[in-house]
């Protein structure tokens, strides 16, 4: 019985995220529109945390600007869009070459993939090969949050400034006006999308290049010595987040049917470290369950509570804050990591527990 | 054994936060009963809690609700957020007029049942209650938003789903959005007046400055082009992000560049940015040459700033000093619900959105048992209403307001003193 040993081995965590993604393949089933279209945009969020937990959970890298990745990919839907549109915002005749691509649909799909990888490794290339590493990492990172959230409201002239663009096209290919599919409909396509992530991200982590990133970040001198080169793992790690960041901004927008100056800049960042960071890191399920559950709670006490009065709506978040404070002061690991370091302990028990009785039996035989 | 403590420890601590939560939303609803200003119709149906603040509304809103139709509006504004001063006015008003047009019989007898929302000065969270409304509640129209990007934003979700908004803040114009209807004024309606009656009564130096939105850029280049049409003189442009509260740099370089001649600091500066610059240049002490003149001056702002803003020039379509028998009536009652002082800061914002309620009902009323979007919207149409501020007009075309230019003088005592109206009401160009 090998393989149902192998089952029962299993970390609990995968049973969670199978549960997750059968609750979530039902949910439309027995929701209305309204929760199938926030759950569209908790999923496309949680796109966007696993791909923070790929570079935070897994490799050490803790990214506070990892909404410019989400944002850049999410405004070139949003460029695209208004371009196709002719938005009365737009004063120019010929989009310029920069952003060339945007003309059709394809590209605008492509260009919203390749700019997040394209700014990743441009940041990736310097700050890797200068050796930045640790909190000086996470500094630049959230300068460029902050810097980034500047640029898009300056450059009125590609982005609408501070008020945003809209994007009312809700197909993936198309950036056509008319073209919508249903809240339900397009639920499925996110789904999809969070699903072959979530799969890329599984198989990343436990090949061999994925032992490496977790070398990285549990000891990066003692991987140099043994003649691996981090820089270059760091920088294929962080192209790829990128660019699953741009995917989830991508969709976001698509759900969302809009874009503006707040998903590129830091308070968006640092949400996505909470989620993450509330979930635990560097197990996957960490991302999913702490973005679902947090985004949820948000929604519903926010429904909640201004609900009750509107005196009172201002509430809500200091429930939410206080619950935030006490899981990062209890447990640091997160939920997640919590159910986990139990699992670990249980299995280690059972296991030395064998031992000794294997050494009793010995000792037994032999007085 | 340690992980498994530890995991007893979080639980106890998510149900006492829980607890907490519960406990606290309890207490809440004797609060809401007694200032009676809130809870009514909004008390959620699902929160038993809240019983007793719904209860108290049935009774207060008397038997004209006995036959049980009613009419279901969404409110959003922010009451949390960067912006939640500002629309604190808003809210506060267009529960007033509801809860005036309740207690005249309705609409036709409807009750009008409210919704309220917080969008938490966030487009994303705008779009997000806009669909909450729509979806789950059902409402058969919106009114509220103040900022411009969550307007942008839920403009596609009006349209998909056809839902009337009711936008009552002053803006930058935009071609009209079929589902919104704006009862603010647009540039139009105020820096054609503003630049010239300067230009005659202050100083013909101009100096522009603003927060980097688009909402100051639209208003600066329509600045530039009537100085440039009047012979004014533009001295200097000077557009800050919108977290600046330095301003000892700007201010000498105004100082530099215009010299003893003085001149007119026209500036449009957001929130913290705009008392930031007020109180930097008073305590520089330049009020001899230099008048700050700004769209974004009003009540509330002046009355915080105290005496940094005395002196200094607004212009927009309303200001609460109006002598009118409908702005007495409304301040009035506003001071009789919410308190004396809270009547001091009513806003123009504050003001259009207790026009926009009215106009509101109004286009309800037209519309009888068919409360579609589109006749609702084509009710609209030359509508007309005896607003504190003068009587307003619907435009047909562009569904904005025909409104009168206001310019005002703010006062030691921090009221803005009407220095200047148009004689007429001026047609709305949103996309001038």
């Amino acid at each position: 019985m090998p393989r149902l040993k192998k089952v029962r081995q299993l970390p609990l965590n995968r049973w969670i995220d199978l549960a997750l993604f059968l609750f979530l393949l039902s949910f439309p089933t027995w929701q209305n529109t309204y929760w199938v279209y926030i759950m569209s945009g908790i999923m496309a969020y949680m796109i966007f945390a696993l791909s923070l937990d790929l570079l935070w959970g897994y490799t050490g890298l803790m990214s506070m600007g990892h909404s410019v990745l989400f944002g850049s990919g999410g405004y070139m839907i949003g460029i695209a869009s208004a371009w196709a549109n002719q938005a009365d915002w737009i004063k120019f005749d010929q989009l310029p070459w920069f952003l060339a691509l945007l003309s059709s649909p394809l590209g605008a799909f492509l260009a919203a993939l390749l700019l997040p990888g394209l700014i990743a490794l441009f940041i990736g290339l310097f700050m890797f090969s200068g050796k930045i590493r640790g909190v000086f990492f996470s500094l630049i990172t959230l300068a460029l949050a902050g810097i980034a959230e500047l640029f898009v409201i300056n450059q009125s002239r590609y982005t609408h400034g501070d008020s945003g663009i809209t994007v009312t096209s809700r197909t993936l290919f198309s950036n056509a006006d008319s073209q919508r599919l249903t809240d339900q409909q397009f639920y499925f396509v996110v789904l999809a999308f969070l699903l072959g992530s979530y799969l890329l991200c599984l198989w990343l982590v436990n090949t061999r290049t994925g032992k490496v990133l977790q070398g990285i970040r549990e000891n990066e001198s003692r991987l140099t010595y043994l003649g691996y080169k981090p820089a270059a793992f760091k920088l294929f790690i962080f192209v790829l987040s990128g660019m699953m960041a741009g995917l989830a901004g991508m969709l976001f927008v698509r759900v969302q049917g809009s874009i503006n100056h707040s998903s590129i800049g830091i308070n968006l960042a640092t949400l996505v470290l909470v989620w993450v960071a509330v979930g635990g890191r560097g197990n996957l399920t960490g991302a999913l369950i702490g973005t679902l559950l947090l985004q949820f709670s948000e929604t519903k006490l926010n429904s909640v509570f201004s609900g009750i009065s509107a005196d009172f709506a201002q509430y809500w978040k200091l429930v939410l804050g206080l619950l935030l404070l006490l899981i990062v002061f209890v447990i640091p690991r997160g939920l997640i990591g919590v159910l986990l370091d139990y699992q670990q302990s249980r299995q280690d028990r059972d296991r030395k527990a064998a031992i000794m009785q294997k050494e009793v039996n010995r000792h037994g035989a032999n007085p | 054994m340690k992980t498994f403590k530890q995991l007893a420890l979080t639980l106890v601590a998510l149900a006492t936060a829980l607890s907490m939560g519960a406990c606290a939303a309890g207490s809440s609803s004797t609060a809401a009963g007694s200032t009676a200003a809130t809870a009514g119709s909004t008390a959620a149906a699902s929160d038993p809690a809240s019983g007793s603040a719904s209860g108290e509304q049935t009774t207060a809103a008397g038997s004209a609700a006995a036959d049980g139709d009613s009419i279901k509006i969404g409110l959003v504004f922010s009451l949390t957020g960067a912006t939640a001063i500002s629309e604190q006015c808003m809210y506060n008003s267009a529960v007033l007029a509801i809860d005036e047009i309740n207690a005249a019989g309705g609409i036709d007898g409807r009750q009008i049942d409210y919704i309220v929302k917080d969008y938490a000065t966030d487009a994303d969270t705008a779009v997000k209650v806009v669909k909450d409304l729509i979806l789950q509640d059902q409402v058969s129209a919106i009114v509220g938003l103040y900022t411009s990007a969550s307007r942008v934003a839920v403009e596609p979700v009006l349209e998909e789903y056809k839902v009337p908004l009711v936008y009552p803040t002053f803006y930058e114009g935009e071609s009209p959005n079929p589902y919104v209807v704006y009862t603010g004024a647009v540039p139009n309606q105020q820096g054609d007046y503003f630049i010239p009656y300067l230009m005659d009564n202050v100083s013909k130096n101009f100096y522009l400055i603003g927060t980097d939105t688009t909402y100051a850029a639209t208003i600066n280049e329509q600045a530039k082009t009537k100085l440039a049409e009047l012979g004014g003189n533009l001295v200097g442009e000077e557009l800050v992000s919108s977290d600046t509260t330095d301003f000892s740099d700007v201010i000498a370089k105004i100082r530099n560049q215009t010299g003893d001649e003085g001149c007119v600091i026209y500036a449009n500066l957001n929130g913290d940015s705009g008392t930031a610059f007020y109180t930097q240049f008073h305590a520089a002490g330049l009020a001899d040459n230099y008048t700050i003149a700004s769209f974004i001056m009003d009540e509330s702002f002046s009355t915080a700033l105290g005496e940094a803003a005395v002196g200094t020039y607004a212009c927009v379509n309303y200001f609460n000093s109006i002598d009118t028998t409908a702005n007495k009536t409304y301040l009035e009652n506003y001071a009789a619900r919410f308190g004396e002082d809270q009547a001091k800061a009513v806003t123009a914002v504050g003001e259009s959105t207790y026009d926009a309620v009215n106009l509101l009902a109004q286009a309800l009323q037209k519309s009888g048992s068919d409360l579609s979007a589109d006749t609702i919207l084509a009710n609209f149409d030359n509508l007309t209403f005896d607003a504190p501020q003068g009587t307003i007009t619907v435009d047909p075309e562009t569904h904005h307001i025909y409104c009168k230019a206001r310019i005002g003088l703010v006062q030691a005592d921090g009221s803005i003193k009407v220095v200047y109206e148009t004689d007429d009401v001026i047609k709305p160009e949103p996309t001038k």
